[in-house]
């Protein structure tokens, strides 16, 4: 569904990302992980095109991404539920959730749709009047997540969804993604806590300094005595 | 110094305030989304009222229809402008846009000499707008009753646009996170040139109200103006809408009343008072009247 070929990314001269390729299969739920800098976010950005490749080719659904302004890739099928959340603070948790369905113009799914995100995260529904800015982080995230499922996206890239979200809203993404996977979604996420990650997975990537060191499927990359020791505390 | 003289200039503060707040709302538009602090706005003004005098003059038309004609005509230019100068600055530094905003208003002040000439030219009415309408002692002209009502009125569809509109949400948006409004599918261009084309139709009607107040206009008109409605800006906390037309009737009726009340000999200091004020309104709130401080974004 997926496939990242030999992808270079440069930040002004800064080689961010070293050839990179990687494939999302339909129904996946493919794991992205690696240390702090490794260059997580910067290939979940140039798939959505946010920042662009120097080389190499981003292939989705059989378009060639590198062809699609950023603007663009959401009416694709992807959504991007970026790192920090980047919720839009001054604006109505509904207006928050309007805007994940920028581009849709049927109304009638779009109301279904919401319906459902509130029945997923029941608290978005008691504050869809309030400003965003004014949710927890854990309900920030919820938000974020629920921004991104309003474009109906056939792939979810998750950017750190439960970074700095205390025990308890943390459990309730991953339940959240559990469930999505459930649903048929395919889901690229990334993510600091590989053991929460690879809980979930299917397969994962292991990034070290902008390239890949590892993969595998979840089981493999759990029982891997280097990702055990640099990832997963022992 | 009696009461009616207070309310007479107070109703002058309120005339000059919603100028302020037109021109203003403009500036704190594109600024939020772009972090452009654009000087050539006021010469947008200008361009405004100069359209709306050659409509009127040229084919004996009403003001309406000059007033009209200045908002397109403006608003189209106002799209030029960020077309060919702004745009290409995309992700440009503040100080590079800032710099590039100051030379398309000398640009367009000086084709405004060379193709209608520094000389003012006359900006007639219908007497209809200069009719007094008494109140006890106070007097007030429908002039300054159209000015007042004509910019609430711009400023609650405004508002209503920004608030009920899918482009107008998309616009708030943007100009609170560039990039997440693109991961939502928002085409940034459009939103600016949407911001730019609004802005300038605002400060056109501002212009064709400042010529048919003064009865006259010329090239350089809009740069004070556009230096206040600046100023109103920060005052209102640069970036908010509500907090530009706030700042606008602020640094309108205070530039008014100080002059109003201070001895006569002072009167000529009326532009250093626009500057006082906005220190006073800095050093209290360093965000402006409405502001919203936020740490830089990366």
């Amino acid at each position: 569904m997926l496939e990242l070929n030999g992808v270079d990314i440069y930040y002004g001269n800064i080689k961010a990302v070293k050839e990179i390729s990687l494939k999302v299969e339909e129904g996946e739920l493919v794991a992205l992980l690696g240390a702090n800098g490794a260059g997580k976010t910067t290939t979940l950005r140039a798939i959505s095109g946010t920042i662009r490749p120097r080389s190499g080719t981003i292939v989705f659904k059989g378009l060639d991404l590198s062809k699609v302004s950023a603007h663009n890739v959401v009416g694709t099928g992807i959504a991007h539920c970026p790192e920090g959340r980047q919720v839009f603070s001054r604006l109505s948790v509904l207006e928050n959730l309007m805007l994940g369905a920028f581009l849709r113009r049927d109304k009638k799914e779009i109301n279904r749709d919401l319906e459902w995100i509130y029945t997923l995260f029941p608290i978005l529904a008691e504050r869809k009047k309030q400003s965003a800015g004014t949710l927890s982080g854990g309900e920030q995230q919820m938000l974020a997540i629920g921004r991104a499922l309003m474009s109906r996206p056939s792939l979810i890239l998750f950017d750190e969804p439960s970074l700095g979200l205390a025990p308890l809203f943390v459990e309730k993404i991953f339940e959240v993604i559990r469930y999505l996977k459930g649903e048929g979604k395919t889901i690229l996420l990334v993510e600091q806590n590989a053991y929460h990650a690879l809980e979930v997975a299917d397969r994962g990537y292991v990034l070290e300094t902008g390239s890949i060191k590892l993969s595998g499927t979840a089981g493999e990359l759990l029982a891997n005595d280097d990702v055990k020791k640099a990832y997963l505390g022992g | 110094m009696s009461g009616t003289y207070i309310i007479q200039n107070l109703l002058d503060g309120i005339s000059l305030g919603s100028i302020y707040a037109l021109v203003a709302i403009g500036f704190s538009m594109t600024y939020s989304i772009l972090r452009l602090i654009n000087f050539a706005h006021g010469d947008i003004l200008m361009i405004g009222a100069y359209c709306a005098v050659f409509i009127m003059v040229a084919s004996h038309l009403p003001l309406w229809a000059g007033l009209l004609g200045a908002m397109l005509f403006a608003a189209l230019i106002g799209m030029m402008v960020e077309r060919v100068a702004f745009r290409p600055l995309r992700g440009a530094n503040e100080e590079a846009m800032l710099l590039t905003s100051l030379a398309v208003s000398i640009f367009i002040e000086n084709l405004g000499i060379m193709t209608v000439s520094a000389q003012p030219r006359k900006f007639e009415t219908t007497q209809a707008l200069s009719f007094m309408h008494q109140i006890g002692e106070i007097s007030v002209s429908n002039m300054t009753l159209l000015i007042f009502f004509l910019t609430v009125f711009l400023i609650l569809l405004l508002t209503l646009f920004v608030t009920r509109t899918r482009l107008g949400v998309a616009m708030r948006a943007c100009s609170e996170n560039l990039v997440a409004a693109r991961l939502m599918g928002i085409d940034i261009n459009k939103v600016v040139a949407c911001a730019f084309a609004i802005g300038s139709g605002m400060a056109a009607v501002a212009g064709v109200m400042l010529g048919a107040q003064y009865g006259r206009i010329d090239p350089l008109m809009g740069f004070i103006p556009g230096l206040k409605a600046f100023v109103a800006a920060v005052i209102g906390g640069i970036g908010s809408i509500p907090g530009a037309a706030l700042g606008g009737y602020v640094l309108g009726l205070s530039e008014i009343l100080l002059v109003a009340l201070l001895p006569p000999m002072y009167s000529g200091y009326r532009d250093a008072f626009v500057f006082f004020i906005l220190i006073i309104v800095l050093l209290i709130r360093p965000a402006g009247l409405l502001g919203i401080l936020e740490g830089r974004k990366v």
